[in-house]
């Protein structure tokens, strides 16, 4: 009986690694351009981690893979990874914990996050993450915003759609119309859904909500003009909402300095509960390809000091399918026409390629029909011959180790 | 004429539904006439293909959302247990009964703190601990709440023992909240309004025709509501027990658990013996705390099942109960600090004087006589072995420890003889004479270990300096009265 892969799991096959480790690659040369120091938290962490009232929300909590360890009698369960950030938080408040002197902490890591999702979906997901913890608002933002957009970029998806929101506006505006906590969550599937009109109703009564509802989640605009338009129109009726658009403000008018086209949709999802301040989402056509944004209480909710922060994550398994897979390295094939004898030939010269940066793939089993440099190898009577056959299909035969070394050297291939 | 049903299968709850529900089949001929039997399956004279099985009520939710039965009857808080922690699709609620209805609270002792939002503040840093028979609900509700750290103790029972000292909050099931208080227990909230239902396997129910079975049983039903069928109005049973305020949350002395249910007539004996029985203690049990005859010696009863969690968690310093609880929380925790204090002997109350053993069992149709030829036999199968038990980490190492891959291990309440051969291949069961395993036409593959009685102690309190000496006392008086005793049946 055969054994399947676990429901919800995937195979990474040789194509599927070549893109993960493009990605990966891309990623961590460019964060790294940015000052970014990888890190990696365990995959394993105190559930209680997750469940600090802020963090994850009952729903996401619910599919949490948590369990009793071996030694969790006292009842507290540890849970598979299901968030980037969070840990991430965790080891920074552990580990890194700025004195008085250090302002920024520039953190980034490709690790793997966990969830329980129907048959369809997929359990085990990977993501690439940057967290900058500390220092200006607009600056963290932008910075994070354009690294992300850079390394999409630079992996050739496909046209990148950046979509703007802020869960400060969002949270702001929940307080102003004080809804009862049981019409609020359907308060806000409507207004994701774009169901204006529906969120409207329930917010019935609430003074100006009919008017400004639809402007603040029923538009979908760019540039910061938009921004101002929306701060001024809530100033007087709002003005909890009008500070977050004014706080809002000075990001949406750098990345129109900077020429970084996007659009603002403020009813984008609610995403994580810890957002506070802006929020981006990644697109590649219609696939969601990352996103992130402000979480200033987070810290705290985990037993840290205040600290301004901000991240994104890239999701990796969204990336995936829209990647070409690279074009394979170069190498050279070492064919053994007398496997007994020529072996410990081959296996010295395989060696000493290598050390010249030729990736070499022994064949024991016969010519693999293919384009690559190869060398067959036989011995006879105490005589090694090496048999050569460069990419473009001129043959030699040199009877040393030095003599193959120096040919692939002055190969044309 | 009779009508025919193409394999039909019902699941019946055994033990305070059983009578109500034979009542109502009564039209379908099962010959379930609801007493206590151990007779586990009944087929319908009048429907042919119709046949149905009894089935520790907590089971039967997972066993009908599996597919294993087509119908179920329980409550509906079970129902609800197995949806708080998997929203199966398959599982679909047909109808109410009224019958036990209950309120599913969450409490917490009235002795302790003044409020729940003092208890929280107080407790939430280390882990509200929440302990009960519905460790799925506690979760739901725990995160609900937003608890920012919680402890699930889950609980065969008797959740009233245990606050304020091993638990803050309980869930517990009661007919009215108006039976809290002598609980020793304060309402935090409502959770769940529960009776007994039908319950029904969603894809059978969109697929076949019920209505030769439902017909009559609704039939029936309305004509005894009709009636006003005391049975079918009875309290739930589980009342809570009395708990008084011993006004420590954290006593000095020792404290002891002792168990309640088929183990309590043995251990009074011993008690009574040793000059140790608490007053209240003796069947019938009138208190969850009985009074303790000397003084520094602090005493609660709780489920045997339950002994080992609560000693390994420092609540208790001592537990007397069965070795086979022992070793199953071993099997789950191997670094335990649950200690072996003493051997308290054989238990078993069989007219041979056998003991209690855990044994590995197959249906007689089964073509193995040994663990060998089982697992022989289910590299042939094309699907996992199945394996019933309440030991469900002990059946999980005896799997492991035999390479009887690939297999599942089906959690149990009970009735666990009842699985074999249609839900299950094989069982891990407590049994001394081996008699009903033969009744039913199974077979011993396996015998694991002898389960005799044990007195459990908590490690760190026997290296206290002060509680050491005292336990060991204790437990030497509690030997040398069960060495005196004739065997367990003469003592009884």
């Amino acid at each position: 009986m055969l054994v399947p892969r676990y429901r919800g799991a995937r195979d990474w096959l040789p194509a599927d690694m070549a893109r993960f480790r493009r990605i990966e690659d891309t990623f961590r040369a460019l964060a790294a351009k940015y000052g970014y120091q990888e890190v990696r938290t365990p995959t394993l962490e105190y559930l209680h981690l997750f469940t600090a009232a802020g963090t994850l929300n009952p729903d996401q909590l619910a599919r949490v893979y948590s369990f009793l360890d071996w030694d969790g009698w006292s009842g507290e369960r540890v849970a598979l990874r299901p968030d980037g950030t969070i840990p991430t938080a965790r080891l920074f408040l552990e580990n890194l914990q700025p004195g008085s002197s250090l302002h920024t902490v520039r953190l980034c890591y490709v690790e793997n996050v966990f969830a329980f999702s129907n048959e369809l979906g997929e359990r085990e997901r990977w993501q690439c993450g940057a967290e900058l913890l500390g220092g200006d608002e607009t600056a963290a933002d932008a910075e994070l915003l354009l690294l992300a957009c850079q390394v999409l970029g630079r992996l050739e998806a496909g046209p990148v759609v950046v979509r703007l929101s802020h869960a400060g506006l969002l949270k702001a505006v929940l307080r102003v119309l004080d809804l009862p906590s049981e019409t609020e969550s359907d308060f806000l599937d409507h207004l994701i859904a774009g169901h204006t009109t529906e969120a409207v109703r329930l917010a019935d009564g609430q003074s100006e909500a009919a008017r400004l509802l639809p402007l603040l989640f029923g538009v979908e605009a760019e540039g910061p003009g938009f921004v101002r338009n929306l701060a001024t129109l809530t100033a007087e009726p709002w003005p909890e909402v009008a500070g977050q658009l004014e706080r809002f403000l000075p990001l949406a008018e750098t990345l129109t300095a900077l020429e970084r086209p996007y659009r603002i949709h403020l009813a984008l999802d609610r995403g994580f509960e810890y957002y506070t301040g802006a929020l981006f989402h990644l697109y590649v056509g219609d696939v969601r390809v990352g996103g992130g944004g402000r979480y200033d209480d987070l810290l705290p909710l985990i037993g840290g000091a205040p600290l301004a922060a901000s991240g994104f994550a890239l999701y990796m398994n969204a990336l995936l399918p829209l990647l070409q897979v690279p074009p394979e390295a170069g190498d050279l094939r070492l064919i053994l026409a007398d496997r007994g004898r020529a072996l410990p030939h081959a296996f010295r010269l395989a060696d000493a390629l290598r050390a010249e940066g030729w990736a070499v793939t022994l064949q024991v089993d016969g010519i693999q029909a293919d384009s690559h440099p190869r060398v067959s190898i036989e011995e006879e009577g105490g005589v090694v011959r090496y048999r050569l056959r460069d990419g473009a299909g001129r043959d030699s035969v040199v009877l040393d180790q030095d003599a193959v070394l120096q040919w692939l050297r002055t190969s044309p291939s | 004429m009779a009508t025919d049903v193409p394999e039909l299968r019902i699941a019946l709850p055994k033990g305070r539904f059983q009578e109500a529900a034979a009542r109502l089949l009564a039209p379908l001929d099962l010959g379930f006439i609801g007493e206590d039997t151990r007779n586990y399956r009944f087929a319908s004279q009048r429907l042919p293909g119709l046949s149905a099985k009894l089935v520790h009520e907590k089971d039967i939710p997972v066993q009908v959302a599996l597919g294993h039965y087509t119908l179920g009857i329980c409550g509906r808080e079970w129902v609800e247990e197995v949806r708080a922690k998997y929203a199966s699709p398959d599982l679909v609620l047909l109808q109410e009964l009224p019958l036990g209805r209950s309120m599913v609270y969450v409490a917490y002792s009235r002795f302790g703190d003044p409020s729940w939002e003092a208890l929280r503040a107080r407790r939430e840093g280390d882990g509200i601990r929440i302990a009960s028979e519905f460790p799925n609900l506690a979760e739901a509700f725990a995160l609900r709440e937003r608890l920012r750290r919680f402890r699930i103790f889950p609980l065969w029972g008797a959740a009233e023992a245990y606050p304020p000292e091993a638990a803050d909050l309980v869930l517990v099931a009661v007919k009215d909240e108006d039976a809290l208080a002598p609980a020793g227990l304060a309402p935090l909230a409502p959770l769940l309004e529960a009776s007994a239902c039908i319950i029904a396997h969603r894809p059978s129910l969109s697929r076949r025709d019920l209505a030769p079975v439902l017909e009559p049983l609704l039939t029936q039903l309305a004509l005894r509501q009709t009636a006003n069928d005391s049975l079918l109005s009875f309290a739930p049973d589980g009342e809570l027990s009395t708990v008084l305020p011993n006004g420590d949350e954290a006593p000095s002395g020792v404290r002891l658990a002792l168990p309640d249910g088929s183990l309590q007539g043995v251990v009074t004996a011993i008690l009574d013996r040793a000059g140790l029985l608490p007053r209240g203690y003796a069947a019938p049990l009138v208190t969850r705390r009985p009074l303790s005859p000397e003084s520094g010696l602090h005493i609660k009863v709780i489920r045997p099942q339950d002994m080992p969690l609560q000693v390994a968690n420092g609540h208790f310093d001592l537990a007397i109960t069965g070795m086979d609880w022992l070793e199953e929380h071993r099997a789950r925790f191997p670094f335990s600090p649950v200690a072996t204090l003493a051997d308290l002997g054989n238990f078993g109350r069989s007219q041979g004087g056998q003991p209690a053993r855990i044994v590995a069992v197959v249906h007689g149709d089964l073509p193995a006589t040994t663990v060998d030829e089982l697992r022989d036999s289910v590299r042939s199968w094309r699907r996992p072995l199945r394996i019933a038990s309440e030991y469900v980490h002990i059946a999980d190492r005896f799997a492991r420890q035999h390479h009887l891959a690939p297999y599942r291990v089906i959690p149990t309440w009970g009735a666990t003889e009842g699985f074999l051969p249609d839900d299950a291949d094989l069982l891990i069961e407590i049994t001394e004479t081996g008699s009903t395993i033969a009744r039913l036409g199974l077979r011993i593959i396996d015998e694991l270990f002898h389960a005799p009685g044990r007195l459990i102690a908590y490690k760190p309190s026997l290296d206290d300096p002060q509680k050491g000496d005292q336990m060991r006392d204790l437990a030497q008086r509690l030997v040398t009265a069960r060495e005196a005793m004739p065997s367990v049946r003469q003592a009884l």
